[in-house]
């Protein structure tokens, strides 16, 4: 074969690939619209439908008023159930830290014992269990028999039961990608295994940590379920203690949007739409103000 | 008697399965600079582990020997102890990348309640910034954190970090090998001027014999895991016993 024969071949050669490189290329790029396309129009239809309704009474009277659906023209807003939810967020972050950031370490630096295994693994199959059934337990235990009703603080515990795996995982994977040479140094100037943890490990995996707290934060504020039977779904006055009946955002949507009148549905895109502003907002000003420690 | 800063006494070390060491015999008298050399693999940076116990740290890892520095059994007081005291310097620079220049140097001191005011700890972290070679060119920049620094800068940051705890003995694992050489060569400067004025023993690992001919007393070669050769670094490196010690000063190995 003659040298100009071989590049011609090449060429065919070369051409048959490239086209197939734009098939596949083609193929990615529709699969990627067609995975992201329901999140857009999430946004979109809730956006839409949340604009409205919010500006029907305004964004300041939508956050603090309290519904009263009985009057279309001025529906009120979901005052009430956001600050429900603010108090939920709150609780549950606190046990929810508390909990997941020693099961996090232990998970991380102990890893070679059968115990954080074990560990990691409940963590791991908590987190495909289903929060309906969570939030039934915790009915049974903190509603029916310790309390007596429904009451904000067994809708906390129901959402730390929730999110903690989250945490843990999420935790224990930022801790576990710390380079060993920073542990060997830690260790090599005499630091014990627990100032080692504490003043080397978890602040340099602290942006890794907080991401994790973050999910679990903004996982609370959108639960539903485990909220179902603990809270009762009081979205008309703030309780006036942990163990009285009280409400939440994603509760109030589950409950308003069932309801058969149009005043409802308006609070309920309404409350949608900020609950999206809320997770998103919170999401993106944290990983921007944490800086991540560079090594 | 002469009191030897570091006796390795049948050190055997298993990592898992593998017999990494098989038997490892040395001593180290005090204000000296031992030398150990020999191909990647053969197990220096273990020995320098089990004399710290940083092989605590691998639960996979199993220690059967003796080491003894000043006297004393390190295997039988606690792993932290032996540690505060025996500095170590490791392959890759590893500043903390969190803290500052100033703290990275000044947290062992704080920790182990080796200072008793501020001033003290400004002077301690000064003097071992000198002592490292690092101070005139981070005084102006103490607060910075260590990230921007060279990898030159960072290895003499970590020198620094162990000076500060005054330790005894220092254990150097080949502290040069992923640096530049005029930073190389600042640290040997450091590391002579540790030895000569601060009395401080050294055990360095390097995989230069030029190095070791400059800067050691003694010279221990070894392989596989087993010492072959050891003296007085002239007579070994100028005067090899075994073929494997001359081949390797030769660059073949
Ligand atoms: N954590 C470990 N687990 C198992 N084997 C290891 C581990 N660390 C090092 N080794 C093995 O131990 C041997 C000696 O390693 P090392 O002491 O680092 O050698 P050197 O410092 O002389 O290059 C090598 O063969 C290495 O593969
Ligand atoms: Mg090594």
């Amino acid at each position: 074969m003659s040298n100009s024969q071989i590049l011609i071949q090449q060429d065919k050669v070369y051409r048959k690939r490239r086209i197939i490189n734009y098939i596949g290329l083609t193929v990615i790029v529709a699969l990627f619209i067609t995975a992201f396309l329901p999140l857009f129009h999430i946004v979109y239809v809730t956006t839409i439908n949340g604009v409205k309704a919010v500006s029907k009474v305004g964004l300041l009277e939508f956050l603090t008023a309290p519904p009263n659906p009985v009057d279309p023209q001025n529906p009120g807003g979901i005052g009430p159930a956001l600050v429900g939810t603010l108090i939920l967020v709150v609780l549950t972050t606190v046990f929810a830290v508390l909990l997941a950031l020693p099961a996090g370490v232990f998970i991380a630096e102990f890893r070679y014992s059968g115990m954080s295994r074990l560990t990691l693994l409940l963590a791991l199959i908590l987190m495909e269990f289903p929060t309906v059934l969570i939030g039934l337990t915790v009915y049974a235990i903190f509603v029916e028999r310790l309390i007596g009703r429904y009451n904000m603080l067994a809708g906390a515990i129901a959402l730390t039961i929730v999110v903690l795996p989250y945490m843990i995982v999420q935790i224990s994977e930022a801790l576990r990608h710390i380079p060993y040479n920073l542990r060997e140094a830690a260790f090599s100037i005499g630091l014990t295994r627990f100032k080692t943890i504490y003043r080397i490990l978890v602040p340099v995996a602290r942006r890794g940590i907080l991401v994790g707290v973050l999910i679990g934060l903004a996982k609370a504020a959108g639960e539903t379920a485990p909220l179902l039977f603990t809270i009762g779904g009081a979205y008309k006055m703030v309780p006036e203690s942990l163990l009285e009946e009280g409400g939440a955002v994603p509760l109030l949507i589950y409950h308003y949007i069932q309801q058969p009148s149009e005043a409802y549905h308006v609070l309920a895109w309404g409350a949608a739409f900020i609950l999206m502003l809320v997770v998103m907002g919170v999401m993106l000003i944290s990983r921007a103000v944490v800086k991540e420690v560079k090594l | 008697m002469v009191e030897y800063a570091v006796e390795v006494n049948d050190l055997h070390v298993w990592l898992g399965e593998r017999h990494i060491l098989q038997g490892v015999t040395f001593r180290c008298p005090e204000r000296t600079v031992t030398a150990i050399m020999g191909p990647s693999g053969t197990g220096k940076s273990t020995v320098l582990r089990a004399i710290n116990r940083l092989l605590d740290l691998n639960p996979e890892a199993k220690v059967r020997g003796r080491v003894k520095i000043f006297g004393v059994d390190v295997y039988s007081v606690e792993p932290y102890v032996v540690r505060r005291h025996v500095g170590m310097v490791f392959q890759e620079p590893n500043p903390f990348p969190h803290i500052s220049i100033y703290d990275n140097v000044a947290l062992g001191p704080k920790l182990h309640g080796i200072v008793r005011s501020k001033k003290e700890l400004d002077e301690l972290v000064k003097w071992a910034l000198e002592k490292a070679m690092l101070w005139d060119e981070v005084k102006n920049r103490l607060y910075d954190l260590p990230t921007k620094l060279s990898g030159g800068q960072k290895q003499r940051l970590s020198l620094a970090r162990a000076l500060a705890l005054k330790p005894r003995i220092l254990l150097l694992d080949e502290p040069t090998a992923n640096i530049d050489p005029v930073n190389a060569m600042k640290i040997e400067e450091a590391i002579k001027s540790i030895v000569r004025e601060e009395g401080i023993t050294v055990i360095l690992v390097t995989h230069m014999p030029a190095q070791a001919v400059r800067i050691s007393d003694f010279l221990v070669f070894m392989y596989k895991g087993k010492v072959v050769e050891q003296g007085p670094t002239r007579d070994v490196a100028l005067h090899p016993r075994s073929e494997l010690t001359e081949r390797f000063m030769r660059g073949e190995l």
